[in-house]
C-alpha cells in the first residue's frame, strides 16, 4: 500500500492504496464517487473522464498513485452550491442524454473543451467530442447541448465583464 | 366558447430523469456497494468447440483475498440448464463440454474484481479441442453436430407461404436472384451486463440488483433456476446504461450470481467489463439469404420467394425470435401478392443471437430493399418507381401482407414517400450528382421505405397508488433503460388525471411494486404501459372519488373530479386536492386508493416511414462520408417529440454503425477478432450527420391512446439505405454490394474487382 | 480487465530511474500510460515492477538548442501542440499532434512513451523517421545517441536496452515545409496508414529536398531515400507527386490485418502520399 493525498471536487482525501489501483477505482470504490463510469477500461470510450489538475484525462488509464498531489474535478464536482453547471443544464434541456451512462464523460470534456473554445463551430464541438462513445443519442443532441452551453457561459461571463466595468466605472 | 385543452402529452419537455443524471447521481448495478460484497470473475472458455478435461482450482483457491473457485464439475447445481433456453439449454457452468469462446467454466469469488481476475489466471483448464463449426455452409452439412442429443445444428426451420408461392414465379416477367448477406454486430450498450445479489437470512428472500430489461422475467428466471418461492425473489433494476434487447434474455451470471449469493449469504455483485461484453452478451444479424424477386415488365412485384440462414451461436438464446421476425419483415410496405419464405435457424459455435434493436426488422426491409434496387437495376427502371409501383396505397387498408397476423392499418406510404423525396430533391441532386462526378467525387443517393411493427403479445400493467405526500405513483414493470418512460408515462398520467407532471411519480422496474410484468423492448412500453394508464386510470380515480367520498362524507357518485380536485357540488362539502385528499385519508386511518391495471393487446401498431441518405465516396481511401440523412417517420401519437427524436436519430446512428463499421468478426477456429472498441469501430461524433426528421402522425387505430412504436424506426432500413447509397455513387461501374456492414476495407475490395472485371 | 499487481517505484530524479532500471528485475518505465495501462487491464502486459517517471521535471521542457530542439520525453501531447516552439521549429509535430487520440489522451500521453512504444501506426515515430530526429537514451553507465532510423527494430520493439530509459528526443529544426495524411476509420484511431512529408522547392520551382515516411504499412516506419533522391532537381508539379506516390506504393509490402487488406494499404499509401506531397509543395504565405 502507498499513501497518497487527492484533491478531489475541493475536497483533500489521504488513503492507502494498492499501486495497481486506478484512480477511476479509488474514486469509485473508495470515495463513493460512482458517477465516473467505466465503460471499455482501454482508453476508448471516455466515460471515466475526469479532470486532473485541469486537463481531462480517462482515470481507467491513470493510476492512483500517479495522481498523487493531484487536484481532480468528477462530475459531481461540477453542480455549485445546489445549482446546476450550465453544461450540465444544456444536456438536461436539449436531451443530450438517454441511458446517461456516458453522460459524466461528455461533461468533463465538454467543461474542458469550452473553457478553451468559448464560441466554437458545430464541426469543432464533434471533433472535441470524438473521445466519448455514446450509444444512445446518436451525439446530435449532445452536440446541440454543447452549442447551447457555450452560448449561455459567453452570456454569463459577458453578463460579469459588464459587471466588473460598471464597478470600475462607478 | 372553445378553448384547445392543453395537454401534456405532445409537449417535448426534457425529462425528469435528467436531474440525477447529470450529476452523477444515477445508481447504476455497478455504482452498488454492499458492505463487504465480493466480486465475481469467471474463467471463460477460450475455445469454440472443446471437451473439458480437467479443471485445476488449487492455486486460485489458495490466493489471499479468494472466497470460492466454483466450478461444475463439483457443484452439480450449477450443471442445471438456464432457465428460458429450450430445448437446449447450456448449464450455468460448463463441465462437459464448451460450445463458444466466452463461455463460462469456472466462477470466482474475492473480495474485490482486481483479486478475482489474478485467482482467474491461476485456474487452469484442460481441454480436448473439438472441430469448431464456424459458418452456416458447414453446420448444415452436420458433419460436426455441436449437440449430439439433438441430432442436428438445424435448430429450426419454419415456412411460411402466401398465394402461390414459389409458383407463382412463373407469372413474372424476370425473375431477379441474388444472395445478399449481414454480418453479426454487437449492441455493445455503454454499460456492460452487471448483477449484485443480497440474500436476508432472516427473511429467507433474495434481493436482486439487475440491470435487466425485463425484472419479472428475470424474477422468474431465477426463483426456477434456485428452486425458490418467487415471493422470496425480489428484483429491481436501477438505472440501466442502455439495453437494446440484449440485457433482457437469460445468462449464465444472473443464475450464478442470484445462486451464489444464497448459497454464501453474502452479497455478490458481477459487473462485466467490456472484454465480457464481447465475448458473453449475445449478439444479432447474421443471415445469409437466398432471394428471388419474380416481377412484371412494369416493375409490379408478382412473388417473392427467399431461402436464408441464420447463424445462431451455440444456444437458443432468443435467435429464433429473430430469425422469425425476419421473415415477418420481409414483405416490408410492399404489395407481394405470393411469397415463399423457408427460415432455418443454424446452431455454431459462437456466442449465441438474441434480438437487439430491430430484431429482425431490418434483416427482413434489408433484404426487400435490397432486392428491389437490385430488380430496378436489371431491370433498367428507376429505384424510386419501382417502390411507388408497389407500396402499399391507403385503399388498401387494412392490408393484410399474408404474414400470420399482419395487418397494416393506417397512414399513407405513397405520400409519405413522395414527401421524403420532395424533402431530398431528388432531382436536383441528379444535377449535383453529376457535377461532383466531374470534379472526380463520388455522391450517391439511397431511399428505403419501412413498417415499424410494434407491441401486438401479452400485456403491460401499472399500479396506481396516492402516496402520503398526495403524489399519485405508477409502477410498472417495464423496465426502461434510457428511453425516458419515467417522463412519458408521467406526461400520459398527468393529461389522464389533469394534473401537473410534479405530481406524477413513475417508478420502473421493482418486483416488489407490481405482480406482474413482461418489460421494455420491441418499442412497446409506451404502446403497453402508456395505454394501462389510459384505462387504468380512469378506474383508479373511481377509487380516488370512493376514497374521496368518505373523507367529505358525500356519496361516491357526488363526487365530482376536476383537474387535480374533487367536490361534490350541491352539497355544503368542501373541496379537496390531492394532498389534502392524502392526509386527510391518512388523519382518518383509511387506505390509500390503489389500483393495478393491465392492458392486454394482440394488435400490433404499425408506423412506418422512409429515409433518405446521400452519400460522398472517396475512391482514394474508400471512406464513405455522409453529408445528409433525411429521415421522415410516423409514429403515431407521439408523447413526447424531443423524446421520440432521440430514439429516433439514436436508432439511425446505430444503424449506420451496423451499415459502415460494425462487425463481430471470427477467425476460422470460432475465435472473435473484434474483442476490443479498437477492433469493434462505433459510430462517433464525428463520423455521423446530423439526422432531418420529419414527423407524420397517423393515429394507431388499433389502441386508445393511438401510440405506435418509435424506438427501431431510425435502425429498420439503416443498413439497406447506406448500401444502397453507395451502389448509387458507383452506378456507371455497375457496383453491387452483397454484404453489410459495407466498411473501407470492404469497399474497396468491391472497387477493385469491378475494376478487375473491367 | 483490471491490472495485474507490481511493485511501484517514484524516483525523484532521473538518476534515481537510471538506478531502478538497472537493479529492479523486470522493471519498466511508466509515462503518460496511455498504452501501458490498457496493456496491462487486458493482462497482456505483466510487468514486474513500474518505475513512475510521472515526477521528473528534468524531462518535461522544450529547448532550443540552437540548430535543434530537444524535448523531454516525459512533455506531453498537449503541450507539443500548444508549444510556440514546436509549432516554429517542427510545425509538423503540431499538426500531427491534432490527430493523436483526443484531449484525454493527449493531456497524459508523452513524446517518450509514444517512441518507446513503437507502435508502427503511431504518428510520432514516422515523423521521428521523417525528421531524422536523434533520441537521447541513457543507462547508469551510457548515454548514447540513437538516430530514429536505427531505433525502431519491429512492432513494439525498439534497440532500448530493459535498463536503459530514453531522455531526450533532439528534433532537427526544419525550414522545409511538410504535411501529414492519415486516414482511420473512426477519427482519433489509430490510422490504416499515415503518410508524411518534406519538401523544399527552390525559387525556380524545382525540388531541393524531398523526404517520405509512411506508418501502419510495415512492422516500423517506412522511409526510402534513394525514391527521395529521385525527385531531387525536378519541377515540383503533381505529375512528379504522382510518379513518386505510385514508386512508393510499388515499392512497398504492406501488412494484412483486420481492416485492411495489403493492397487496400497500398492504395491508401498511394494516395495519402500524393496528398502530402502535394499539400508540402504548395506555396505558404510568408
Amino acid at each position: 500500500m502507498v499513501s497518497i493525498t487527492l484533491r478531489v471536487n475541493g475536497t483533500v482525501h489521504q488513503m492507502d492504496v494498492e499501486p495497481r489501483w486506478l484512480l477511476a477505482d479509488v474514486l469509485r470504490e473508495h470515495l463513493k464517487l460512482t458517477g465516473t463510469h467505466l465503460g471499455c477500461e482501454q482508453g476508448v470510450c471516455g466515460a471515466c473522464t475526469v479532470l486532473l489538475n485541469g486537463q481531462p484525462a480517462r482515470s481507467c488509464l491513470t493510476l492512483a498513485v500517479t495522481a498523487d498531489g493531484a487536484d481532480i474535478t468528477t462530475v459531481e464536482g461540477l453542480a455549485q452550491n445546489g445549482q446546476l453547471h450550465p453544461i450540465q443544464d444544456a444536456f438536461w434541456q436539449e436531451h443530450a442524454l438517454q441511458c446517461g451512462f456516458c453522460t459524466p464523460g461528455f461533461l468533463m470534456t465538454a467543461v474542458h473543451f469550452l473553457q478553451d473554445n468559448p464560441d466554437p463551430t458545430r464541426a469543432e464541438i464533434k471533433e472535441a467530442l470524438s473521445g466519448n462513445l455514446c450509444r444512445c443519442t446518436g451525439y446530435q443532441h449532445i452536440v446541440n447541448a454543447v452549442e447551447r452551453a457555450a452560448k449561455n457561459l459567453r452570456e454569463k461571463s459577458g453578463e460579469k465583464e459588464s459587471i466588473q466595468t460598471s464597478t470600475v466605472e462607478g | 366558447m372553445t378553448t384547445t385543452k392543453e395537454t401534456w402529452v405532445g409537449r417535448g419537455i426534457p425529462r425528469v430523469e435528467d436531474p440525477r443524471l447529470i450529476q452523477g447521481l444515477g445508481e447504476y448495478v455497478s455504482d452498488i456497494h454492499f458492505p463487504g460484497q465480493w466480486a465475481m470473475a469467471l474463467v471463460r472458455s477460450p475455445h469454440a468447440h472443446a471437451r473439458i478435461l480437467e479443471v485445476r482450482t488449487d492455486a486460485a483457491r489458495k490466493l489471499s483475498g479468494v472466497h470460492a473457485v466454483i466450478s461444475a464439475v463439483d457443484w452439480e447445481d450449477l450443471r442445471q440448464p438456464l432457465p428460458d433456453m429450450k430445448p437446449l439449454s447450456p448449464p450455468a457452468l460448463a463441465y462437459e463440454r464448451v460450445l463458444y469462446v466466452g463461455q463460462p467454466v469456472v466462477a470466482i469469488l474475492a473480495d474485490d474484481r482486481y483479486i478475482a481476475e489474478d485467482a482467474a489466471d491461476l485456474v487452469e483448464i484442460s481441454y480436448q479441442p473439438l472441430t469448431p463449426v464456424v459458418n452456416v455452409e458447414d453446420a448444415r452439412q452436420d458433419s460436426v453436430v455441436l449437440h449430439p442429443e439433438f441430432g442436428t445444428n438445424i435448430l429450426d426451420y419454419v415456412n411460411f407461404v402466401s398465394g402461390d408461392g414459389q409458383e407463382a414465379l412463373k407469372e413474372a416477367d424476370h425473375v431477379i436472384s441474388a444472395t445478399l448477406q449481414m454480418g453479426r454486430v454487437s449492441a455493445q450498450a455503454m454499460e456492460p451486463r452487471g448483477i449484485a445479489a443480497l440474500f436476508d437470512e432472516k427473511t429467507q428472500s433474495l434481493m436482486v440488483y439487475h440491470a435487466t430489461q425485463s425484472v419479472h422475467r428475470a424474477k422468474e428466471r431465477i426463483s426456477t433456476f434456485l428452486q425458490m418461492d418467487p415471493n422470496h425473489v425480489h428484483v429491481i433494476a436501477p438505472e440501466i446504461g442502455g439495453g437494446f434487447g440484449v440485457k433482457n434474455g437469460s445468462y449464465p451470471e444472473e443464475v450464478l450470481v442470484s445462486y451464489l449469493a444464497k448459497y454464501f449469504a453474502h452479497p455478490i455483485k458481477w459487473s462485466g467489463d467490456r472484454f465480457e461484453e464481447f465475448l458473453g452478451t449475445y449478439q444479432e444479424r447474421e443471415q445469409t439469404h437466398h432471394v428471388q424477386l419474380g416481377i412484371k415488365n412494369d416493375g409490379r412485384i408478382v412473388a417473392f420467394v427467399d431461402t436464408y440462414y441464420q447463424d445462431n451461436g451455440a444456444y437458443p438464446g432468443g435467435g429464433v425470435l429473430v430469425a422469425h421476425n425476419t421473415a415477418r419483415n420481409l414483405m416490408g410496405p410492399y404489395r407481394i401478392p405470393h411469397f415463399a419464405i423457408h427460415c432455418y435457424t443454424v446452431m455454431t459455435n459462437k456466442v449465441p443471437q438474441t434480438p437487439y434493436r430491430g430484431a429482425g426488422r431490418p434483416q427482413g426491409h434489408y433484404i426487400i430493399e435490397r432486392i428491389m434496387d437490385r430488380a430496378a437495376d436489371e431491370l433498367g427502371m428507376d429505384r424510386i418507381a419501382i417502390r411507388m409501383k408497389n407500396l402499399v396505397r391507403p385503399q388498401d387498408f387494412p392490408y393484410a401482407t399474408g404474414f400470420p397476423g399482419v395487418v397494416y392499418d393506417s397512414g399513407d406510404y405513397p405520400q409519405t414517400f413522395q414527401d421524403l423525396l420532395d424533402i431530398v430533391d431528388v432531382s436536383a441532386f441528379r444535377v449535383r450528382q453529376q457535377q461532383a462526378r466531374a470534379q472526380g467525387i463520388r455522391l450517391g443517393l439511397g431511399l428505403a421505405n419501412y413498417v415499424e411493427i410494434s407491441a401486438g403479445f401479452g400485456f403491460e400493467g401499472v399500479h396506481f397508488r396516492l402516496a402520503a405526500d398526495g403524489r399519485i405513483e405508477l409502477a410498472t414493470g417495464a423496465t426502461g433503460q434510457g428511453q425516458g418512460h419515467r417522463t412519458a408515462l408521467a406526461q400520459i398520467a398527468a393529461d389522464t388525471f389533469e394534473m401537473p407532471l410534479e405530481q406524477i411519480a413513475v417508478v420502473e422496474g421493482d418486483t416488489r411494486r407490481i405482480d406482474k410484468g413482461i418489460g421494455t423492448f420491441g418499442s412497446r412500453t409506451v404502446i403497453m404501459a402508456g395505454n394501462a394508464i389510459v384505462i387504468g386510470g380512469q378506474e383508479f380515480l373511481e377509487k380516488a372519488r370512493e376514497a374521496a367520498a368518505k373523507i367529505l362524507d358525500v356519496k361516491t357518485t357526488d363526487v365530482v373530479y376536476h383537474q387535480g380536485t374533487f367536490s361534490a357540488p350541491g352539497t355544503s362539502a368542501k373541496s379537496l386536492d390531492w394532498t389534502l385528499l392524502a392526509s386527510e385519508l391518512q388523519r382518518a386511518s383509511h387506505s390509500m386508493p390503489a389500483h393495478e391495471y393491465y392492458f392486454y393487446s394482440n394488435t400490433a401498431t404499425y408506423g412506418f416511414g422512409c429515409h433518405g441518405v446521400i452519400v460522398e465516396v472517396n475512391e482514394k481511401t474508400s471512406e464513405i462520408r455522409i453529408p445528409r440523412y433525411v429521415v421522415v417517420h410516423d409514429g403515431g401519437v407521439v408523447v413526447n417529440p424531443l423524446l421520440a427524436n432521440g430514439q429516433v436519430i439514436g436508432g439511425v446512428v446505430q444503424g449506420l454503425g451496423s451499415a459502415l463499421y460494425e462487425e463481430m468478426r471470427f477467425n476460422e477456429n470460432g475465435q472473435p477478432i473484434t474483442t476490443s472498441f479498437l477492433a469493434y469501430h462505433l459510430p462517433g461524433a464525428v463520423s455521423v450527420p446530423d439526422i432531418e426528421i420529419h414527423h407524420r402522425n397517423y393515429r394507431a387505430p388499433g389502441n386508445p391512446g393511438g401510440y405506435k412504436g418509435v424506438g427501431e424506426a431510425g435502425i429498420i432500413p439503416s443498413q439497406a439505405v447506406i448500401l444502397s447509397a453507395v451502389e448509387d455513387a458507383f452506378r456507371d461501374q455497375g457496383l453491387r454490394l452483397n454484404y453489410a456492414p459495407i466498411t473501407p476495407g470492404r469497399l474497396f475490395q468491391a472497387m477493385h474487382r469491378e475494376e478487375a472485371k473491367l | 480487465m483490471k491490472p495485474p499487481a507490481f511493485s511501484y517505484y517514484r524516483p525523484e530524479s532521473v538518476a534515481q530511474a537510471l538506478h531502478l532500471l538497472s537493479t529492479v528485475e523486470g522493471a519498466k518505465i511508466l509515462a503518460g500510460g496511455q498504452s501501458l495501462i490498457p496493456m496491462m487491464n487486458m493482462r497482456l502486459a505483466r510487468p514486474d515492477a513500474l518505475v513512475d517517471i510521472n515526477h521528473l521535471t528534468e524531462l518535461t521542457s522544450i529547448q532550443d538548442v540552437g540548430d535543434a530542439l530537444e524535448i523531454g520525453a516525459l512533455v506531453r501531447h498537449d503541450e507539443l501542440l500548444r508549444s510556440p516552439l514546436v509549432r516554429r521549429h517542427a510545425p509538423l509535430v503540431a499538426q500531427a499532434e491534432r490527430l493523436i487520440g483526443h484531449p484525454a489522451i493527449r493531456s497524459r500521453g508523452t513524446i517518450g512513451g509514444s517512441l518507446a512504444h513503437a507502435d508502427p501506426a503511431a504518428e510520432l515515430p514516422v515523423l521521428a523517421v521523417l525528421g531524422d530526429w536523434e533520441l537521447i537514451v541513457s543507462s547508469q553507465t551510457q548515454t548514447r545517441t540513437i538516430s530514429a532510423g536505427d531505433f525502431f527494430l519491429s512492432y513494439f520493439v525498439t534497440t532500448l536496452a530493459p535498463e536503459e530509459m530514453l531522455l531526450r528526443i533532439r528534433l532537427p529544426k526544419v525550414s522545409t515545409y511538410g504535411h501529414i495524411a492519415e486516414y482511420a476509420i473512426q477519427a482519433g484511431d489509430f490510422a490504416l496508414t499515415i503518410a508524411a512529408t518534406s519538401v523544399d522547392v527552390g525559387p525556380s520551382g524545382v525540388v531541393r529536398e524531398c523526404r517520405i515516411a509512411l506508418g501502419g504499412v510495415t512492422d516500423v516506419p517506412w522511409r526510402d531515400k534513394t525514391i527521395e533522391r529521385q525527385a531531387i532537381g525536378q519541377v515540383a508539379q503533381d505529375s512528379l507527386w504522382k510518379d513518386i506516390s505510385h514508386t512508393v506504393a510499388e515499392a512497398i509490402d504492406p501488412i494484412d490485418d483486420l481492416h485492411a487488406t495489403s493492397a487496400y494499404r497500398r492504395q491508401l499509401a498511394e494516395a495519402l502520399l500524393r496528398e502530402a506531397l502535394h499539400r508540402a509543395a504548395q506555396p505558404k504565405p510568408a
